[in-house]
This record gives C-alpha cells, sequence and structure tokens, in this order.
C-alpha cells in the first residue's frame, strides 16, 4: 500500500481552505457549551411563593440578638421572655434586656413555663425541671432512646409532652408520672394516629385549656381531651395560602392573645393566623421573602403585647413582628 | 574509538532519562496511589439542573436516589407530585418527574414507598429541590458509578457551579447523606430498639 | 427567561439549611403496622481494575507496535494495528485514561502536594515514553487512538513547508505549556476540556466539541495528523526521548542507494534529506553563528519570562474563580445584569462573601504572575533551542528519519526498493 503526499497545483488556494478549516476548528472548540437546562428540568413553585408579595398588616419591629448557643425554645409569662440554649435559659425582660440566667444541663429541643414558673426543658430524650427560682428540679427521663421531645406545654395540673421520634404525645402530672399517651392510632376511638415524617411535631394549650397537637404528616391540628379522646380535628392540605404544604406541617403553632392560632410552616417558610376551631384562615403575618434562607424557624411565641416572636436558625436571634401602626388603627376603630 | 564513545553518551543520557522517570514516578505517586472516581457531594448541590446536561453520556451517569432510612414514606410527597396537582395518585399529570421514573407504592394507610427507576431517571434534581424544600431530603443525587466512564475532567465538575464534585478513592465511591446505612435500618416489629445515634445530624 | 430565573434564583434561595451550615436533622423512617422492610439501597460499584488490564493490553500493543516497525517493516500490519487502536482505545474504552490525558496527572502529582497518580496513569504516562526512548515514538504509530484516527483519515494529504511547519509546531510547545500552567494552578485539565477526539469516542459531547472533532478530522485528510503535529503537548515528550532512542526506525535495512523515491512519502515533513553539495558550508562559519545563538539564548527566555509575566491577567482567565469573580464584579457597577449567569447566581447563594470570592481570585492571579513568567521563560527556551538547532546544517548523505517528528508509521516503508517486500504486506 503506497501512499503518497501530493503537490498541489494552487498552494495559495489550498492555504486558504485549509486555514478556514482550521480557523472553524479554533471556533467550535471556543464556543463548544452544552445545552442549559430548561425550564421543565426546574423545579417551579412560584405561583405559590408570588402570594407572599401581598401586603400584610405586620412588619418587622425588632430582632432582638442572643447570647445563647444554639437557642431553640421560647417561652413567655407575663413581661418576660425566656429562651433555652445549650446549658442556659435566657430571661428577658420587656425591653429585651438579659435580667436573668438559669443554668441546667444539655442541649434544649423545646421550654415552657407553667403559670406558676416552673420551666421544664425538653431534651431529645429527657425533660428536666427547674424551679421558679431557676434552682434544679426533678429530671424525667423514662424515655425511649428512639424518643425526639419537640414541644412542652405545662397546665397548672398536667405536662403533655410531644414525643416526634414515638410519634405520640404524652400527658404527665406534676410528679414526672406518665398518664396517658395522646395521639397513637387507634381505630376503635377513631384517633387517626399521628404522623410525624420529618423531627417536628408541636402542641400548645389555649387559654380554655383546649389541647391542640398537629398532625404534620396530615397538614392539618387535632384536639384532644387530656385523657387522649380525640375531640375535633381539620387538615388543609394544599400549597395555596390557606393551606399547609410539603410533608409535615405546620411545624409550630401558639395561641395570640384572642385566642387565634399562630402557625409558621416550613419549606415554604410562612406566619399565618387561623381561627383555631374550625381552621379557618384569617391572614398572613409574614410570608416566604422574610425567611429567605431559612428551611423553617426554630420556635414561634406570641408576647404580652400580642406582638409574635419568631426563633430565627439562620441569624440565631429573635425576630419581633408586630402590627403596622395604620393597621392597628384600622382595627380597633 | 569514537564510535564508542558516542554510545556511552547516548546510553548514558538514556539511563539519566530512565532514572528521572523511575524518580519523578516514585515522588508523584506518594501515599495517594489508589485510582480515583468522580463524586458529587449531595450536600452541596444546588439542584441547577446541569447534571442532565452537561454530561458526555446521555442520559447522564447522575441519577436520584431515594435514601429510604430517612424517607417519610409521605402520602402528599412532594418529590412526586406536581405542584398544585388536583389528586395524589399516579396520574401522568401529577407527577413531578419529567420522565416519570419515580415508581410510587403503596404500602400501608397512608404510607407509600417511593423507588427511582434508574433507567429512566436523567439526574434533574427537580425531585430533590421539592424534597429539600418540603420534605426530609431523602432524594438526593450521585454519579452511579457502574454508569460513569469516569472521564480525566468530568466535563459536569467544570460545570458545577456550586463545586459539589471531587474525586473520591475508587473503594468508597459514594457520598451518602448519613454515613452508615445499615445502623438505620428500620425493622418490622412494633418496638425497634434503634441504636442511640439514630438520629444523624447531617 | 425572566420567569427561568425567577425560578432558578427560588430554587437557590430555597435551597439551603444544609448550605447555610445550619444543622438539619434527619429524621427515621415511619413504624410501618405491616411487616414492610425497607428495601436494601443498592449503589454499584466501579467496574474495578479494569484500569491494571488497560495498561497490560498498551504494553502489548506497543510491543506489537514495535515488532511491525522493526521486524515486519509493514505499513498494512501498522495500518491494521492503527485500526484496532481506534476500536479499542478509543470507541470500546471511551478514551480515558489515555497517556496524552495523563500528562496532566502527572504535572497535577508534581506541582500539588494533596494530588497522588495511581500506578495505572503513571504506568499510562510511563510506557509510551520508554518505548520512545528506545525504540522512537512507535506509541504514535498506531497505539494512541487520537494518532490511529487522524493516520486513518489522511487519505489525500498535501505537502507542507518545512518553515511553515516549523513555525506551527510551536503551538505543541505551547499547548504543553498551558496545560501545565492550567494544573499547576488549578485551573483545570486543559487538554482533556479540548480533546477534539473525545467527543468522536463517546459519541456525544456538546455540539462545539463534536463539530470540532469532525472538523480536525476532515482538515487530517488534507493535513496529515493536524493534532499530532502542531498541538499533542504528549507529542513534545515523545519526541524529546525519540530524539534519543536507542533503536529507531530506518528507510531502508540496509544501505541507503539515494532513490529518492520515498521523498514523496512523508506527509510530516519527517525525512531529512541528504544535504546538498552547495549548502555545505565552511564550519567555522557556522561555528559563529551557533555561539551568536547560544549566548543570545538568556536573552531570549528572558524576554519571554517578561512576556509571559505580562500576560498574567488574561492567563489568570483560565481559572474559573477569576472569572466568576469578574463577572460578579461587573455585575455589581452594573457592566452586567445582576445573576447574569448561573454561576453568579449560585456564589451568590453560597457562604462565601463576594470579598472572599475577589480576595480568593486576587491570590489565584498571582500565581498567573509566577506561572505566566514560567510559562514565557519555558516558550522562550524552546525558540533558542530551535535557532540553534536551525544554525547547524547537518551532513547527511543518505535519507534519514528525523528522530524527533518521525511517527514511525512506515509509509515510507513500501516506497524502498533496498527492502524486499514485507511478508504480510
Amino acid at each position: 500500500m503506497k501512499e503518497s503526499v501530493r503537490e498541489t497545483k494552487h498552494p495559495w488556494l489550498a492555504g486558504i481552505a485549509i486555514a478556514a478549516i482550521a480557523g472553524a476548528y479554533f471556533f467550535f472548540l471556543g464556543t463548544s457549551s452544552y445545552r442549559e437546562p430548561g425550564a421543565n428540568l426546574q423545579y417551579d413553585i412560584t405561583q405559590y411563593t408570588e402570594i407572599d408579595d401581598i401586603e400584610t398588616r405586620w412588619e418587622e419591629l425588632d430582632e432582638i440578638p442572643l447570647d445563647l448557643d444554639s437557642p431553640r425554645g421560647m417561652a413567655v409569662q407575663g413581661d418576660r421572655l425566656l429562651v433555652a440554649g445549650t446549658n442556659a435559659i435566657a430571661v428577658l425582660d420587656a425591653h429585651h434586656n438579659e435580667i436573668e440566667r438559669y443554668a441546667f444541663e444539655g442541649e434544649p429541643n423545646c421550654l415552657a413555663i407553667a403559670p406558676d414558673g416552673t420551666m421544664f426543658v425538653g431534651m431529645p430524650n429527657e425533660v428536666q425541671v427547674l424551679n421558679a427560682d431557676g434552682s434544679a428540679g426533678s429530671r424525667w427521663t423514662d424515655f425511649a432512646d428512639r424518643s425526639y421531645l419537640t414541644s412542652i406545654a405545662a397546665t397548672d395540673k398536667n405536662v403533655f409532652i410531644a414525643d416526634a421520634g414515638k410519634h405520640v404525645v404524652y400527658r404527665y402530672n406534676w410528679d414526672g408520672e406518665r398518664k396517658v399517651e395522646i395521639g397513637r392510632r387507634n381505630d376503635d376511638l377513631d384517633v387517626p394516629g399521628i404522623e410525624v415524617p420529618s423531627p417536628y411535631l408541636d402542641l400548645a394549650v389555649n387559654d380554655e385549656g383546649h389541647l391542640w397537637i398537629v398532625n404534620p404528616g396530615k397538614l392539618g391540628l387535632e384536639r384532644y381531651r387530656p385523657n387522649g379522646d380525640i375531640v375535633t380535628s381539620w387538615y388543609h392540605p394544599t400549597l395555596e395560602l390557606h393551606g399547609f404544604s410539603g410533608c409535615c406541617n405546620p411545624t409550630q403553632i401558639t395561641f395570640d392573645k384572642s385566642g387565634n392560632l399562630v402557625t409558621s410552616e416550613k419549606g415554604l417558610v410562612r406566619l399565618k393566623k387561623y381561627e383555631v376551631t374550625a381552621g379557618d384562615f384569617q391572614e398572613l403575618v409574614m410570608g416566604h421573602k422574610t425567611f429567605p434562607k431559612e428551611q423553617s424557624v426554630r420556635d414561634i411565641a406570641v408576647d404580652a403585647e400580642d406582638r409574635i416572636l419568631v426563633l430565627d436558625p439562620r441569624t440565631d436571634t429573635i425576630r419581633v413582628f408586630g402590627m403596622k401602626e395604620s393597621a392597628d388603627v384600622a382595627t380597633t376603630t | 574509538m569514537s564510535d564508542w564513545a558516542k554510545v556511552d553518551r547516548r546510553d548514558f543520557m538514556r539511563a539519566t532519562a530512565a532514572l528521572g522517570f523511575a524518580g519523578a514516578a516514585y515522588a508523584v505517586s506518594g501515599d495517594k496511589i489508589d485510582e480515583e472516581v468522580w463524586q458529587l457531594d449531595p450536600n452541596k448541590c444546588t439542584q441547577c439542573g446541569r447534571c442532565t446536561t452537561h454530561c458526555v453520556l446521555n442520559p447522564s451517569a447522575v441519577k436520584c436516589l431515594n435514601q429510604f432510612n430517612i424517607c417519610g414514606y409521605c402520602d402528599m410527597c412532594f418529590g412526586y407530585l406536581q405542584p398544585g396537582s388536583r389528586a395524589i395518585d399516579t396520574g401522568a399529570e401529577n407527577q413531578l418527574c419529567p420522565t416519570a421514573a419515580i415508581k410510587r407504592t403503596f404500602i400501608e394507610d397512608k404510607y407509600y414507598e417511593y423507588i427511582i427507576d434508574e433507567e429512566s431517571c436523567i439526574g434533574c434534581a427537580k425531585c430533590v429541590n421539592a424534597c429539600l424544600v418540603f420534605g426530609n431530603a431523602s432524594f438526593y443525587l450521585q454519579i452511579r458509578q457502574d454508569i460513569c466512564i469516569n472521564c480525566n475532567e468530568c466535563s459536569i465538575a467544570k460545570a458545577c457551579p456550586s463545586d459539589a464534585f471531587e474525586k473520591r478513592p475508587i473503594s468508597d465511591p459514594y457520598m451518602y447523606l448519613t454515613g452508615d446505612l445499615e445502623s438505620t435500618r428500620s425493622t418490622p416489629e412494633p418496638e425497634p430498639a434503634l441504636p442511640k445515634d439514630f438520629f444523624i445530624q447531617q | 427567561m425572566n420567569a427561568n430565573r425567577v425560578i432558578t434564583a427560588l430554587g437557590t434561595l430555597l435551597v439551603p439549611a444544609a448550605m447555610s451550615g445550619a444543622a438539619e436533622m434527619r429524621f427515621p423512617p415511619p413504624d410501618f403496622y405491616s411487616a414492610y422492610t425497607l428495601p436494601d439501597l443498592y449503589m454499584p460499584p466501579p467496574p474495578t481494575s479494569n484500569g491494571m488490564w488497560d495498561a497490560v493490553i498498551l504494553f502489548v500493543a506497543l510491543s506489537i507496535t514495535t515488532w511491525m516497525v522493526f521486524q515486519a517493516r509493514s505499513r498494512r500490519g501498522l495500518f491494521l494495528m492503527s485500526i484496532f487502536s481506534v476500536a479499542w482505545f478509543g470507541f470500546y474504552r471511551t478514551g480515558c485514561i489515555c497517556p496524552v490525558g495523563s500528562t496532566q496527572n502527572v504535572m497535577a502529582g508534581l506541582f500539588l502536594p494533596d494530588v497522588g497518580v495511581s500506578v495505572v496513569v503513571l504506568s499510562f504516562f510511563v510506557m509510551p515514553l520508554l518505548f520512545s526512548l528506545f525504540y522512537g515514538r512507535v506509541f504514535c504509530a498506531s497505539v494512541c487512538p487520537l494518532g490511529a484516527m487522524q493516520e486513518l483519515v489522511a487519505i489525500a494529504p498535501i505537502r507542507i513547508s518545512p518553515a511553515l511547519e516549523r513555525v506551527l509546531s510551536m503551538g505543541k510547545y505551547i499547548y504543553l505549556g498551558l496545560a501545565a500552567l492550567g494544573v499547576a494552578t488549578g485551573a483545570g485539565f486543559l487538554v482533556c476540556r479540548y480533546d477534539p477526539f473525545v467527543g468522536i469516542w463517546r459519541m456525544g459531547h456538546s455540539y462545539g466539541m463534536l463539530l470540532a472533532g469532525g472538523v480536525i478530522l476532515l482538515l487530517g485528510v488534507f493535513v496529515a495528523r493536524p493534532y499530532c503535529r502542531f498541538m499533542c503537548p504528549y507529542g513534545v515528550l515523545l519526541g524529546w526521548m525519540s530524539r534519543f532512542s536507542k533503536y529507531h526506525l530506518d528507510i531502508p535495512p540496509s544501505p541507503c542507494v539515494s532513490c529518492r523515491l520515498c521523498e514523496d512519502s512523508c506527509p510530516y515533513n519527517a525525512i531529512d534529506m541528504p544535504t546538498p553539495q552547495h549548502l555545505k558550508e565552511d564550519p567555522e562559519v557556522g561555528k559563529k553563528r551557533l555561539r551568536g545563538f547560544v549566548f543570545a539564548s538568556p536573552v531570549i527566555i528572558a524576554i519571554g519570562a517578561i512576556v509571559g509575566y505580562m500576560m498574567y491577567e488574561p492567563l489568570s482567565r483560565m481559572h474559573p474563580t477569576v472569572t466568576l469573580s469578574e463577572q460578579i464584579a461587573a455585575e455589581d457597577v452594573g457592566l452586567l445584569e445582576v445573576n447574569s449567569s448561573l454561576e453568579t447566581e449560585t456564589a451568590r447563594g453560597l457562604d462565601r462573601t463576594t470579598e472572599q470570592l475577589h480576595s480568593e481570585a486576587m491570590a489565584i492571579r498571582e500565581n498567573f504572575k509566577t506561572g505566566g513568567a514560567w510559562l514565557g521563560g519555558f516558550l522562550g527556551l524552546i525558540v533558542a533551542l530551535k535557532l540553534i538547532g536551525l544554525s547547524k546544517v547537518p551532513k547527511l548523505d543518505v535519507y534519514t528519519p528525523h528522530k524527533e517528528t518521525c511517527f514511525s508509521c512506515g509509509r515510507c516503508y513500501p516506497y524502498c526498493p533496498v527492502e524486499a517486500e514485507p511478508t504480510i504486506a
């Protein structure tokens, strides 16, 4: 097989042609790029985040810095605001100045304060009781390895403890004895069972003494009697503003001074208000744009002046939301 | 005589060069002489979708997986459902996945299993994004090592806007969100005794 | 378009509890009432130990090619071997890892303290060089899939003037230098990124790369082996080795009769002709010129280094961090729309502040000053060496393959009447 080199008859023509081909080569190399992923490969929930643009009656008033390691739980008693972080509870006065600090051991998930001032600090699987003066009280440790306590509420007789790990709420008496397990699935009593796909399970007791427990998997709330009987329930599984979305919402609940339910959600983080008995949506307090980077907030509370306090995990601060002055006037007239 | 000298010099240079190679080889190999493969860190992933479009393979070697031991088995799975879908069922119009690669199976009341069909998955991370926003982040992307041809310079790695790609030893080629898969495996017993480190800090 | 942007922006915003450093709790699956067990998460392992086999096959292919070049002296055998290499190393093994690319891995091992080189990669790098040191560029002849592919398509090669050949062949030194700079500064593996053949082996890539691959093959029909002659960075190293090879392909197996038949066989300008009588000059003139060039070389190298140093800014743009920082700066002063690309958009969502990014980019740019000077100095050295080489008029009596540029492809074999027809051909 003989292959020979050719002499070109038109060297200039050949030169230009070759230069053109070589130019094309470098052009293609230089401009080589992949197709960018189009809209159908992008997750799109704009239509649900855009509604957050609507004007609300609320505004951010203040941001309270905290001198605590990973603050996780808040409780309000009168003018005082208590925040639990690693190994310590900070007590803030009405002007958000720290006036006292109580010590305990551990990394808390939640905090409750009883009407008489006794404090209950919930760790993943332990509850520590602190007396009203801050001295250490008893420790309740009869929880399972799998337990993961996420919320506590204390009344003058009972302590309700939400265990996200075991998907159940316990009623303890003040002596630390477990009395009732609430929310376990029971077909005879029509208890649907609390579904907890992620580590969020909250409960709250309102001024009338009603125990409300979130059923995160069902995206709604259930009201129970202290003996474990279910009274009523409502669920709003939707991405629309009036409902809850995702695997497990709302993540945090509390009640305001007029007895309305305040909720916060994860995913689309937003604060909303509901009429609690029927679950009627009332208003959006703050939308997702207020919490652009948060996956969820750690805790919410309502203070003596009916402002909403939010424990923000991104900044480790408490953000205070209150009614706009103009809005306030509008409602009072 | 001069021929002899010439041969000697050339041979000497060859020997020097060969020794140089051996020396360089020794210097570079060091301790890390294992083969390496590409993998992406799910914690750094921003679900931009370039894994689908920028792989030299079509479909991409990057696939989504569902890590069952952190999956919530939700009925209303946002990784599965198109946002705003009217019904929670397997209807094609309700599915988020552009290739319908997620298979939903009823297990028991309110619990559903979600398995990703590797054949259909194109690694677009739509479900990853949704599960991260609304769920437990049990869906995430990994490079399937049986498919990846392990380019010397991975073209997705070059395009990744959050630098999530790195080289890993061939003996440990995956980056799971929880280090130990076995320790978190649930059993069907009513009161499973699980180890203390059961909740995994990411 | 704008909506898209919003969506991506939201996606990025919503994502990242994980990225903002907050410890997101992972949660267990539910307790199932029914007897359901979690499925196994089966993640297939990488195909193991293919690498060692590849190295063995590479060794065998090099040995066979060497035999073809020296014993069989068969152009047809080398041609068939090329087909095998294209099929095996190219299409079947998809071109990775190849010795050309392994150059960068080895450089990374040399330059970067925390990078190692696996035995397989190292053997891919070293084996062809060692063969080259003893037998000439047999790897290029028909083992390298890139070379083999171009050898196969070179069906109508035209002659390129030796002067043009010399100028264009500077391209491979520049490419080698840039590749080294890219590795040393962490900009990436340029040789792999701009490999025009990888899209062909994988039959899929960006359109630009596929077109580039097609175009270079088209070019290769007329200008034989354009990549090998003018671009291949590994070819530089192979050429250096081959220059000092112990054995090398000879055109005639026995004394050359200077019949001039092989003159037209080599499309690579790799056959040195016998020196014409009129060019044989007075040795004293040559020595004088040589002395001049030798003394000029430090100046040439210094000029190269200075120019390279001054080029640090454009050079530094080959590093993605520098480009990103420039884009973000341009967005911040309003030259570009904010979040004009996915890269800047994502970068703004990360923990790293733009200030940190800019200072990182500045540090990288500093490295490019040093790197640019080295690159320029290296190219200056090459130019100086070429000039010195040019100033020596070879005293040849017979047709000899140029040991550095000859690919040992065997195209000249069938032309030489001195040898008997090889048995295979």
